[in-house]
């Protein structure tokens, strides 16, 4: 019995043991899942808690045809868990045959120490899927929308381009960002280890609000003549860049706007800032013979001379310690004053100015928007450089009148000879006509004619001048336009040296006009970087016939004249 | 209570927990099976077989006598000595182990066969010694050299977990068997060296030891996964999740449905969860000890002994692993995680314990 007894104890020694075991666990239990319960659901939610940010569709950009200009395509973003890729060699392999891309940049961030790694973003759709078929562990996707440009390199440097975020970055896409980008979504859930949601683990959704679609007031087919004129008159003239305008002289709707070199804004991988500029208004430069429109226009308002006023224009003249001479060597000649712009008389333009004054001058200057940013719904719009009064010499006038010592945006000398065409009004250039919403489309109203400036009569006047320019013998001819009346002004500058006094940077040769002149409609305006040769009469204005013709008629504006014969149609 | 049947203590919690398996398996099973690809249904359906052939082998030994079964408990310790050695060679490897033998369809572990029958050999041999226990020789030949061997064996694979577990149910044979005091001293503090040595020598082993002491000294690497479990029984706390609401499951656990399940039940059902587990746990060690006690001779004693105490151990390392206490070993728990081989072989054990009872002498005890 006694050792039954001990027996028992031996047993009873081994439940002791085993129950203690379980006292020691239920305890450390009690330390896990009571008091350090908090530590460990914090570290929970924090390894899984993730914002999924929903990106909205970003609106289209029509032109005032309704062609689309861009638009958003749905595309996949790809991504590695890499720790989670276990063959990492074969899978870059694998990765890099679907996608065509190097195998080693693939398998050197598949590599990285990390938990999340972007192999390619914005990928094809259907490429994507092929990648999807084969299955591999560890590569995630994401759905997200690319932007495309259908028109390829049309408009590039005026639409712009957006980032890898899909958020615009020069151009309309960055101006109207607001509008087209709409606002992102965010969904607060839980992921798994492998970093996908884990199903009904949401806990709070905020919608993404879409993008709207814009409509402006560009036409595809007057940019791309813009465009194409621009190249073959690049090529042509062997010039470093052209940039041109095209714009509706009663409204301030900007038709057309280019500069050649041009880039295509779908090849993300090799843009060059350079060639995405819009020059028509982030660059200035001293327009030159352009100028003598305005100085006309003031001398013509003011009363100091009219179109027969008739002038003794000296071979050089003395304003202050400066002698100013013609273009080329003229000997002293009798000028009408319409004589004196049509032929681009420096010596008889600057005799007006000093009649007029420098006070005058400065105020037209001002009047008529230079040296302030016409106010274009356009990214990176520059002033011009125009001295205020208080610090013109003795030769300012003089010099400034001829388009001289005084810095300009296309832009803004196509705003000027708006303002002539349409008889006096200043206009506002824009480039948004409407937003398409879901109840319908909302005319932004902007653009339209503002304060007059000049008279009508004045511009009348002038406007008959200006269409003397191109008319045979003088220096704007071929700018003319078979069937249309042009009124326009020629404009060869030297460009001042950089970063110093003086010239000889080459040549910036402009035209710029409008038509038709008894009832103006259109202005157009084509400046070329040094091109050879350097007149704008020989350069530009040809390119501004091409580009304005084909305006008029793709508009169907009614010509001036009745076609002569059948024979001369082009 | 003390009326009442000792075989209910060891029937309840064993339908308890059997039935807790297969909800928790169907949980944590159904995330893991389609992130492999075959489905959610397939670890559920799987235990849910293994749980019905369980149930055939329990009923089996239940009418089964014990005593046959001590006598022909030699060639179940051949087999399984053959299968240890097999799965060296053609074993398949996962989790850097090899681990299971392939035949067909299924997969057996040969460790846990070999622990099962070891113990019925051992209490066979031990009861036929009788006094010639109380010799130092008798009791290490063949009881403690063959454990040593299938121990060495089960070390290769390498499976650290089980090696325990069978060397910690042989001593509770020991323990309980006619065996002098003072022996079994000798063979613990043995056992200890050896267990120092054996971690001190290879560095690897030695480097597990350190980060189960101190995981948060890398938690991407070897303190991972008991990290994921505190982080899974203390998002539990209290009440728990809820029943399917665990999160960890969602593979930052890996084996949420084997060795991790206990990690689960503690997300999904709480402090309240994991402790009803302990507490039928400790009901099944209370229930086996008693069957024990009142065993009509010393194998059926010993047998009882050693059976409770080989499901009660693989239990407490399982959860030991899981809660930090003992390094993550891989041993499954009992009667609750998936798999096919300590399920069978448990719920066979389950049986031997009842028709020990059944044969057991009530009123010896109860007076």
């Amino acid at each position: 019995m006694a050792q039954r007894e001990g027996r028992d104890r031996r047993i009873a020694l081994v439940s002791f043991l085993l129950f203690m075991g379980l006292v020691v666990v239920a305890g450390k239990l009690f330390v896990i899942q009571g008091l350090e319960a908090g530590r460990y659901r914090k570290l929970a939610e924090e390894q899984r808690d993730t914002i999924i940010t929903v990106t909205p569709r970003r609106g289209t950009v029509l032109d005032r045809e309704g062609e689309i200009i861009a638009i958003s395509e749905d595309a996949t973003t790809i991504y590695a868990t890499p720790y989670q890729v276990k063959d990492k060699p074969g899978t870059a392999l694998k990765i890099a045959t679907v996608l065509n891309s190097d195998e080693d940049e693939i398998l050197d961030r598949l590599e990285q120490p990390t938990g999340f790694v972007y192999l390619m973003r914005k990928v094809d759709k259907t490429v994507a899927q092929k990648l999807k078929e084969e299955d591999l562990e560890g590569i995630g996707y994401i759905e997200e929308s690319k932007r495309f440009y259908p028109l390829g390199s049309l408009f590039s440097q005026v639409i712009g381009v957006v980032d890898v975020d899909n958020k615009g970055s020069s151009g309309l896409e960055f101006h109207y960002e607001d509008i087209l980008g709409g606002k992102g979504g965010e969904i607060l859930l839980e992921r798994d280890a492998a970093g996908n949601p884990i199903p009904g683990s949401e806990k709070k959704r905020l919608e993404a609000v879409d993008g709207v679609d814009l409509r402006m007031t560009l036409d595809k087919d007057i940019q791309a003549r813009l465009e194409e004129s621009l190249e073959s008159g690049f090529e042509r003239y062997g010039a470093r860049a052209g940039t041109g305008i095209v714009m509706d002289c009663n409204t301030g709707a900007v038709l057309a706007m280019a500069t050649y070199p041009t880039f295509d804004p779908n090849k993300r991988e090799d843009l060059d800032p350079e060639e995405m500029r819009s020059r028509a208004v982030t660059d200035i430069y001293e327009p030159g013979s352009v100028m003598k429109v305005l100085t006309a226009a003031a001398a013509l308002e003011q009363g100091v001379v009219n179109s027969g006023t008739v002038l003794n224009v000296p071979s050089e003249l003395n304003v202050a310690d400066k002698v100013f001479k013609e273009a080329e060597p003229m000997p002293s000649r009798q000028l009408t004053f319409s004589q004196v712009i049509s032929q681009s008389s420096n010596v008889g333009t600057i005799q007006v100015a000093m009649e007029l004054g420098p006070v005058q001058l400065s105020s037209y200057q001002d009047l008529l928007g230079l040296g302030r940013p016409t106010g274009i719904d356009f990214p990176g719009e520059v002033a011009g450089l125009v001295p205020p009064y208080s610090e013109w010499s003795g030769t300012s006038a003089a010099t400034m009148s001829i388009g001289q010592g005084i810095s300009v945006t296309p832009m803004q000398i196509a705003c000027v000879v708006a303002c002539i065409a349409n008889g006096g009004r200043k206009v506002a250039p824009h480039l948004l006509q409407s937003k398409i919403e879901d109840r319908g489309s909302v005319d932004m109203g902007l653009g339209g004619l503002g304060e007059r400036v000049l008279s009508e009569a004045t511009c009348r006047e002038l406007t008959g001048i200006l269409e003397k320019v191109v008319s045979p013998g003088n220096t704007g001819v071929k700018a003319a336009v078979d069937y249309y009346r042009v009124a326009g002004k020629t404009g060869t500058a030297a460009k001042p040296l950089k970063g110093g006094r003086g010239y000889g940077g080459g040549y910036m040769a402009t035209f710029a006009g409008f038509a038709p002149a008894e009832d103006p409609r259109l202005v157009c305006l084509i400046v070329f970087d040094d091109p050879s040769p350097i007149w704008g009469g020989d350069t530009a204005a040809p390119v501004f016939s091409e580009v304005m013709g084909f305006s008029l008629q793709h508009l169907k504006i009614d010509p001036s004249f009745e076609p002569t014969s059948a024979g001369e149609e082009d | 209570m003390l009326n009442v049947e000792p075989a209910y203590f060891v029937l309840l919690p064993t339908a308890a927990l059997l039935l807790l398996g297969l909800v928790m398996v169907f949980s944590a099973g159904s995330i893991i099976g389609m992130d492999q690809n075959i489905g959610g249904y397939r670890y559920f359906l799987q235990q849910l077989t293994w749980a019905a052939i369980g149930l055939g082998l329990m009923v089996f030994f239940w009418k089964f006598d014990y005593h046959k079964l001590g006598k022909v408990s030699w060639s179940g310790v051949l087999i399984s000595l053959v299968l240890l050695v097999m799965v060296l060679f053609s074993g398949r490897s996962a989790y850097g182990s090899k681990r299971w033998l392939d035949f067909g369809p299924v997969n057996i572990q040969p460790t846990e066969i070999a622990k099962f029958t070891l113990v019925i050999f051992a209490a066979y041999v031990l009861v036929m010694k009788g006094d010639r226990l109380k010799q130092f020789f008798h009791l290490l030949v063949p009881v403690v050299a063959l454990t040593l061997v299938e121990a060495a064996l089960i070390l290769r694979q390498p499976d650290l977990g089980s090696a325990l577990v069978m060397c910690f149910s042989i001593m509770v044979l020991l323990i309980v068997a006619k065996t002098k005091g003072t022996h079994l001293v000798a063979i613990a503090l043995a056992g200890m060296t050896a267990a120092v040595l054996f971690a001190v020598t290879a560095p690897y082993r030695l480097q597990r030891i350190l980060a189960f002491l101190n995981p948060w000294s890398d938690p991407r690497g070897a303190g991972y996964q008991v990290i994921q479990s505190y982080v899974a029984l203390g998002s539990g706390s209290i009440k728990g999740l809820g029943l399917g609401m665990s999160r960890q499951k969602f593979l930052y656990l890996p084996n949420a449905h084997t060795d991790f399940i206990f990690a689960i039940i503690g997300e999904e059902l709480g402090l309240i969860g994991t402790m009803v587990v302990l507490f039928l746990l400790g009901i099944l060690a209370y229930g086996g000890m008693r069957i024990a006690r009142m065993a009509p001779d010393d194998l059926g004693r010993l047998l009882a002994a050693g059976i409770t105490g080989l499901i009660v151990i693989q239990a407490l390392v399982n959860i030991g692993g899981v809660t930090g206490l003992l390094p993550i070993t891989g041993v499954p728990l009992p009667l609750v995680s998936s798999g096919g081989s300590s399920l069978v072989v448990c719920m066979g054990c389950i049986g031997v314990l009842l028709n020990i009872a059944a044969q057991g002498n009530r009123r010896e005890v109860s007076k």
